[in-house]
């Protein structure tokens, strides 16, 4: 649970509407509870979000028994009436609340420095027997914890994947084998690829496992950068 | 702790224990400290039964583990760091493999029951190396 609360603390305020669009557009199964300023509350699926003439916005509401079962009442209302809105069971409840900029993610186990070790030493083992490149056993400053460890570990393998894929483009590979043979992870909260001497350095929130991991686009993006 | 058991518990640690033992510390490749808590594996009208359990419940899972973990340099050298002792006793009255190894500050305490479960070696392995892996 408290890795959640550190989640929903970096999600942004939205509105209702927002809020109920994102909702029926990617979670139609969410069950709802809605409450009113009339002080009734209604429980079941989102149907529709509309505007109507007078500019009101509306939302159509199929009910749910107390089984969750969809029934055959629906309910009609306009959004300006509703006073709160209950996430019944959500799936993903930090992706709701961040509308999609912010998921639970990938999910850690703690593991220990030596899994680490080994998957850099896989890391540089793999790379050269899939592309003949001698790209250097990744050095970083590891964590203590488990957790961080193993989502470096994940990362780790996310970044030998998007290396191999770079390299399939013989342009990329002969200029990273002419100019880097090092590789260096620094831990940051900003993701930058730098090309220092001889060395690749990729900053990344490699510690911060409440962080959406790389995205393998943006990450080829920046090492072509550097090419 | 009768006659036959001090019997039979002495020819375990004259021969298969030395043996085990040694087994593990070169797999190893360092000495590691064993602790046998003997009075609670030594269970009175099993003193046959001593020879065939104790090393399936508590020294080839070990092995095993050790084993896989110490098969480069990299582990061996992570495993001389984390590891110091290894204690051996039957209290806890744990017979699951989940419930039976612990770690903590370089000491690993095996406490299982020594005649339950005797064959479920493959488990065993698995936990323990897992729980070794988790602290290397």
């Amino acid at each position: 649970m408290n890795k959640l609360n550190t989640a929903l603390k970096s999600v942004p305020a939205i509105d209702k509407q927002e809020l109920l669009f994102y909702i029926a557009a990617h979670f139609p199964d969410t069950i709802v509870k809605i409450a009113t300023d009339s002080g009734f509350s209604y429980e079941g699926v989102l149907l529709s979000i509309g505007k109507v003439r007078n500019d009101d916005v509306v939302l159509a509401l199929q009910i749910t028994d107390e089984r969750k079962d969809v029934t055959n009442s629906f309910v009609h209302l306009g959004i300006h009436k509703i006073t709160a809105i209950e996430l019944i069971n959500p799936a993903d409840l930090v992706n709701i609340l961040s509308l999609g900029k912010a998921s639970k993610g990938e999910q850690y186990e703690a593991i220990g420095k030596l899994a680490v070790q080994r998957a850099f030493q896989s890391f540089s083992e793999t790379i050269f027997n899939t592309h003949g490149v001698q790209v250097g056993v990744p050095a970083m400053e590891l964590p203590t914890d488990g957790l961080e460890l193993n989502r470096v570990l994940k990362l780790t393998q996310k970044i030998q994947q998007a290396i191999i894929d770079l390299f399939k483009e013989e342009d990329a590979l002969t200029s990273w084998k002419a100019r880097y043979n090092k590789i260096v992870f620094v831990n940051s909260d900003k993701l930058e690829v730098k090309g220092v001497n001889d060395s690749v350095e990729i900053l990344f929130a490699f510690n911060n496992i409440n962080v959406p991991e790389v995205s393998a686009e943006v990450l080829t993006q920046l090492l072509t950068g550097i090419l | 702790m009768g006659l036959q058991e001090k019997r039979a518990l002495k020819t375990f640690q004259d021969g298969n224990y030395q043996k085990l033992t040694s087994e593990i510390n070169t797999l190893a490749g360092f000495p590691l400290e064993f602790e046998v808590k003997w009075e609670t594996l030594a269970l009175d009208e099993y003193a046959e039964m001593y020879e065939e359990c104790f090393p399936k419940v508590y020294f080839t899972p070990l092995l095993n583990a050790i084993k896989e973990i110490a098969a480069d340099d990299m582990g061996k050298e992570a495993l001389k760091e984390a590891l110091k002792k290894v204690v051996i006793k039957n209290e806890g009255g744990y017979y699951s493999a989940s419930s039976a190894y612990a770690y903590e500050g370089g000491v690993l305490t095996i406490d299982h029951q020594p005649f339950n479960n005797v064959d479920n070696i493959t488990e065993r392995s698995t936990v323990v190396g897992e729980l070794l892996m988790k602290n290397l």
